[in-house]
């Protein structure tokens, strides 16, 4: 069992009448990226705030890499590294001097250790302009740097794929990945991009209204609230699109349920005019898809369903209603 | 320690990267010299136009205080041995009413302090008259020679004493001094508003009670206030009429305070010392370079003020509004730490820039006017003479400029850092400082209401009292010690402390205390 380097133990925090964190009681292992949900309003930068020193808690209790934040302040947040909302430096100077002036306060005389996270996030070329002139996406990289730059064991990133480019996402998909799964690091993202959660967390923990409503391995959300049961995944099968069947008529998704065995049709449902999804293990995948195509169904792609965080999502905080 | 020095390193390299830093250094820099060629060029034009000397014979002038102290030696001769008893009781009568005169002019009630004087000198006249008149009737109806001596003896003195003094009152009257005197008094009443005035008033007019008549007409002269010889004249009349007014006011029942006594004795000290130095007295370059030293110093420190002012008032608010003091949070750094290394930066810079001014100004005086030793300080304090160099005078002037900037300082950053906007926290301190001048000058300009030009944060701005039209040997006496109103320096640095004190608690517990 991994060591829990963030340990928040029933906070609250209070604007006003309003709870913005409500009783909540979390913790982030070594090793791990924990994946922060939440709709706005939730919590989710108010908790992440209150870790990372700029708000103070009502009640409750912070440990961070074994010290607490409240009494053990320095030594705490020596552990810390991350970005909040955005990634805020001065723009007076360059990306390097600020690195530099980060360091300094993490008694970093190291230079070697600036230039390997620069190279780490991709901006050796253009470090030493200002950071007045960087696009979002700079600035990003530059916060990620900045946040790695003293080695921490906890990194903490509040929407960190903002203005990154594809490119972007992916490399930081993959230093996430290397940084917790290789280094130890303890990763906690917040973000709403669900897909890009399920592609990078290992867990997840959904908040609403302050709550801390679940918490979940992303290999456990993916099976959805009802499964959970060894293998079974959630599998989307899309039919061959009718603009790609060159005029010729193609079934929908009702016809290419009716094809199918009566026992298979508890378990496959149709979610829209082109698609089927079901929860499966990958034998009962090659089964069923062995169905479809001697039924003379053609198919176009079968895909893990990247909605299965967003119904877990959905129906733990009860959205996901249309918007009209 | 070290990380103290981190973030002090940190707090400098934001404020040195400012670009009204570099605007305000530049000001600082141009315009000492531009006063200075200014007023340099004005005393060229002055000299070449004739209208004024720029070397002053120094001979005559010595000859000029000599005779002035001959006539000291010359009315010595009043106390005529002869006539001891009747001149006693005279020398009494006039030393209570110099005193009553000297007491009403310290309260500043200064209008017709002679006239009691002067009745009483007419009042013995007459009586003297009157004796006189006894001794003649009495020699006419035939009183033996012994009833007459004693007749005299009852009037206080003999035939010649009696009429030595008739005919010294006679002339005191006939040359119209204590008329001069009660004229000048009233002259000067309505412009004796505040201590530096009234201590200038009082050697004004001490100068010329003892002196003849066409002295003080010459005092009347406003070119006695701005030539060079006339200052110098005046000098030497005040050294004789504060020696004798001095004299006087020892021997009367009720002395001075201790500590008036101690600012005439100071006085004197300083006056003996110019008039036995003249080549220490003002010349006209010398004057013209003191005048655009202190003009320089009040731009220099306005510059200064309204430049620190404006970095200390925007170093948390901004750094609050764009979103870049979370680097610094989520450092491994307590809050109060961030705050003291700003406030630190920000005081040292404020040393650094008033240091910088001191040199600048010194240079430009140097290289534009050449010796400064025309400048000289003579400063009488607690009986003793303090003849300063002016780059010594003026380093003790950056150091009050400096106290005055270390307060700014405190406050900026407070109200900086509780108002968390920056075009608040600069309007709110800029507002309050040209606010509290703007009352300051006003109030320090209605009678008992002087006390506001002695508000601790002013009381500290040496500046701004040589704004006032006293002379600078008077400024630095009241920054000295400041006896009319008995608040003197250690008050007002301890007032400064308590408030720096509290700025500083208000400012960190705002920052420390305070969600972001």
């Amino acid at each position: 069992m991994s060591e829990d380097v963030l340990k928040l133990k029933h906070i609250t925090k209070q604007f006003g009448r309003r709870k913005a964190v409500d009783d909540l009681t979390l913790s982030v292992r070594a090793g791990e990226i924990f994946g922060f949900l939440g709709p706005n309003g939730a919590g989710k930068t108010t908790t992440i705030k209150m870790v990372m020193g700029f708000l103070f808690e009502d009640t409750g209790h912070i440990e961070i890499g074994g010290f607490d934040l409240r009494h053990q302040y320095e030594k705490a947040m020596a552990q810390v590294g991350g970005i909040v909302e955005n990634p805020e430096m001065y723009g007076q100077f360059s990306g390097r001097q600020n690195l530099e002036m980060y360091a300094r306060l993490h008694g970093l005389k190291d230079r070697h250790r600036i230039d390997e996270v620069v190279r780490l996030v991709g901006m050796d070329k253009r470090i030493n302009e200002k950071v007045k002139r960087y696009s979002l996406g700079m600035k990003q990289r530059v916060g990620l740097a900045q946040a790695l730059v003293h080695r921490p064991r906890l990194l903490i990133l509040d929407e960190p794929t903002n203005g990154l480019d594809p490119d972007g996402i992916h490399q930081l998909r993959d230093l996430l990945k290397n940084l917790a799964h290789k280094e130890g690091v303890a990763v906690m993202v917040s973000s709403h991009q669900l897909a890009e959660m399920q592609m990078m967390c290992d867990r997840v923990g959904i908040i609403n209204q302050g709550r801390l409503l679940d918490v979940r391995p992303v290999g456990q959300a993916a099976a959805g609230e009802a499964g959970g049961e060894a293998g079974l995944r959630l599998y989307r099968i899309e039919l061959l699109p009718p603009e790609a069947a060159r005029g010729q008529t193609v079934p929908d998704a009702q016809e290419a349920l009716a094809a199918l065995p009566e026992g298979w049709r508890g378990l496959v449902h149709a979610v829209s005019g082109q698609a089927l999804e079901a929860e499966l293990d990958p034998q009962q995948l090659q089964e069923l898809l062995g169905l479809l195509l001697e039924a003379g169904i053609p198919l176009s792609q079968v895909l893990h369903s990247s909605r299965s965080l967003e119904d877990l999502y959905f129906s733990v905080t009860g959205g996901g209603q249309s918007l009209a | 320690m070290r990380k103290y020095l981190s973030l002090f390193k940190n707090e400098w390299m934001k404020l040195s990267h400012r670009a009204l830093l570099v605007v305000g250094i530049l000001a600082l820099l141009a315009v000492p010299p531009l006063v200075a060629i200014s007023l340099r060029s004005s005393v060229m034009y002055t000299e070449s136009s004739g209208s004024i000397s720029q070397t002053p014979d120094q001979a005559a002038l010595q000859k000029l205080a000599q005779s002035h102290l001959d006539q000291l030696a010359e009315q010595q001769s009043w106390y005529d041995p002869a006539a001891e008893d009747v001149y006693t009781q005279l020398e009494y009568q006039t030393n209570k009413l110099a005193q009553e005169a000297l007491q009403n002019l310290m309260n500043n009630h200064l209008d017709l302090a002679a006239r009691p004087y002067i009745q009483d000198l007419l009042d013995q006249q007459a009586r003297l008259q009157a004796a006189a008149a006894l001794l003649a009737n009495s020699q006419a109806q035939g009183f033996t020679e012994s009833d007459q001596l004693t007749l005299l003896n009852e009037m206080g003195g003999s035939q010649a004493a009696a009429e030595q003094t008739l005919a010294r009152l006679g002339q005191v009257l006939a040359d119209g001094r204590f008329e001069a005197y009660r004229d000048y008094l009233l002259e000067t009443s309505d412009t004796v508003v505040s201590g530096a005035d009234y201590q200038t008033a009082l050697a004004e007019a001490w100068a010329m009670v003892p002196t003849e008549d066409q002295q003080a007409a010459w005092l009347y002269d406003s070119s006695a206030y701005v030539n060079l010889r006339g200052l110098t004249e005046q000098y030497a009349a005040a050294e004789v009429s504060m020696a004798r007014g001095y004299d006087l006011l020892n021997g009367t029942e009720q002395p001075l305070r201790s500590q008036e006594r101690q600012t005439f004795q100071d006085l004197l000290l300083e006056l003996r010392y110019e008039l036995k130095n003249p080549a220490s007295s003002v010349t006209a370059l010398a004057q013209a370079a003191g005048n655009s030293d202190n003009v320089a110093k009040q731009l220099s420190l306005i510059i200064l003020c309204v430049g620190i002012l404006i970095a200390a008032g925007s170093f948390v608010s901004q750094e609050m509004e764009t979103g870049s003091i979370k680097s610094l949070i989520i450092s491994p750094t307590r809050r109060y730490k961030i705050y003291l290394a700003k406030l630190g930066s920000l005081l040292l810079i404020a040393l650094l820039l008033a240091a910088f001014s001191w040199l600048v100004r010194l240079l430009s005086l140097r290289i534009v006017f050449g010796s400064l030793s025309g400048l000289t300080q003579v400063i009488g304090h607690n009986g003793s003479l303090h003849v300063w160099n002016y780059w010594q005078y003026a380093a003790l002037d950056a150091v009050l400029g400096y106290l005055t900037l270390a307060v700014i300082v405190f406050f900026a950053l407070a109200i900086s850092t509780v108002t968390r906007r920056t075009a608040v926290a600069v309007g709110l301190t800029l507002g309050g400082y040209f606010g509290l001048m703007v009352t300051e000058s006003v109030l320090a300009n209605y009678g008992w209401k002087e006390a506001f030009r002695f508000l601790p944060l002013m009381n500290l701005d040496f500046s701004t009292r040589l704004l006032s039209s006293a002379s600078r040997l008077m400024t630095l006496k009241q920054f000295a010690s400041t006896p009319q109103l008995n608040i003197s320096v250690g008050f007002s640095a301890l007032y400064v402390l308590i408030l720096a004190g509290l700025l500083l608690w208000i400012g960190l517990d705002s920052f420390c205390r305070r969600d972001i």
